[in-house]
């Protein structure tokens, strides 16, 4: 059997391996697809220092509604050192879990 | 099968180039599409130093660092590569390249369509026969012959190496099987809940949107957008039972020749529905998995096409 064959078999298998485990248990990675399975929606309402509204739109990559909580942080916290504004208003969370509205003042999450 | 006879045989099987040929241009034409809606919506800038794409990435990945001039020197790289993997000049090294640039711009927006297209470029650099056929060299024969006698003179250059076709059909196979899989498991989903919130959401927020993703008839709007959730997720529900249903049985139905034309067929009309979701970010995802179809026939019947007379 040649070198080229069993390095073929062992990817193949490893692939194979790989698919099953990624593709039908445990969590979200490569090889998993769970398009659609779990959508949220990310709808902000925020005002700078001077009352102007803030348009995240204009800093996100793509066109998408949903970001949690841990990626809402890290956007605020964007607006706050690299931006300097400090936002302020409401944020309405809605994914499998349900509906929440959050506070935010002076460019953190307060509720 | 051929798949299995292949599988058993060491990846071995006489194959016509011109599955795979045909499959590398869908790909590069849907990869192209993506850079060039992405660059229009100023992907150029998203490594820029007050970028918040960028920000969001060093804070995720201190590791990794990649900065504004790394950024632009592997974008310059991957629309050179999607140009060669098109023509068919390298196309080895190419889809290389564009499989390494998927797998980094996953470090930053990681989305499932992008994961796809990275791994079919990743398998498809596997494939020796890659530029044998429908390349820059086949125009050149086409206007010395004839398009059909250049095209039918490299179908019959058959070589025996399916291993990457192989791959690709297990990974489209894989992709559809998990994914019918994770949805079924998805009460939101099966409820129809998922799809009112995604749409319900991008609708909602398409005057504020810089770029939009979305037109949805007036019709389909009242229909099934602009009504409360519980109404919007009962009226989806159907769409999402037949997702499941479709996503389960296609990639049989794909591999068994008797059912292959009908299969084509649903799988073409499924995408189209998904593509009418997201008209814009969808079609390469599409393209793609709908490109990929050409590789489950036997590849040694790809010489007797009727077109090619």
């Amino acid at each position: 059997m040649s070198f080229w064959l069993v390095a073929k078999w062992t990817v193949f298998a490893g692939l194979v391996l790989w698919m099953v485990q990624a593709g039908f248990f445990g969590v979200p990675r490569l090889f998993t697809w769970p398009m659609f399975s779990r959508v949220s929606e990310c709808r902000m309402d925020l005002v700078d220092q001077a009352g102007r509204p803030v348009n995240p739109w204009h800093h996100i990559v793509h066109q998408d509604p949903g970001m949690n909580a841990w990626e809402l942080g890290c956007y605020l916290e964007y607006l706050r050192e690299v931006r300097g504004v400090r936002v302020s208003g409401t944020v309405t969370l809605v994914d499998y879990t349900g509906r929440r509205t959050l506070a935010v003042e002076d460019g953190r999450v307060v509720v | 099968m051929w798949w299995f006879e292949a599988v058993a045989d060491g990846f071995r099987y006489p194959a016509s180039p011109l599955p795979m040929a045909l499959f590398r241009v869908v790909l590069a034409m849907a990869v192209l599409w993506k850079f060039g809606y992405e660059h229009h919506r100023g992907a150029w800038r998203w490594f820029a130093s007050d970028s918040y794409v960028y920000y969001r990435y060093r804070r995720e990945h201190p590791r990794l660092p990649v900065g504004t001039t790394g950024y632009r020197v592997l974008y310059v790289a991957k629309l050179m590569a999607a140009s060669c993997l098109l023509v068919g000049l390298a196309p080895r090294p190419a889809a290389l390249v564009l499989g390494v640039w998927f797998l980094f711009e996953l470090r930053y927006d990681r989305k499932f369509h992008t994961a796809y297209l990275g791994l079919c470029t990743l398998f498809l650099a596997a494939s020796p026969a890659l530029g044998d056929a429908l390349t820059f060299r086949t125009v050149a024969e086409a206007v010395a012959s004839s398009p059909v006698e250049a095209i039918r003179s490299e179908a019959a250059r058959t070589s025996d190496d399916v291993f990457a076709q192989v791959l690709l059909v297990l990974l489209t196979v894989q992709m559809y099987g998990s994914s019918a899989y994770r949805k079924l498991r998805s009460r939101q989903f099966m409820s129809g809940a998922a799809l009112h919130v995604f749409t319900a959401a991008l609708h909602g927020e398409r005057h504020t949107q810089r770029f939009r993703d979305t037109w949805y008839p007036p019709f389909i709007a009242r229909r099934l957008i602009d009504v409360p959730d519980r109404v919007g997720a009962r009226r989806w529900r159907p769409a999402a039972v037949a997702t499941v249903v479709l996503e389960a049985v296609l990639p049989v139905a794909l591999l068994v020749p008797a059912l292959y034309p009908a299969a084509v067929v649903a799988g073409i009309l499924m995408h189209a529905a998904f593509t009418a979701v997201l008209p814009i970010r969808l079609v390469p995802f599409s393209l793609a998995t709908v490109g990929s179809y050409l590789l489950f026939p036997d590849p040694a019947g790809a010489t007797r096409w009727p077109w090619l007379g």
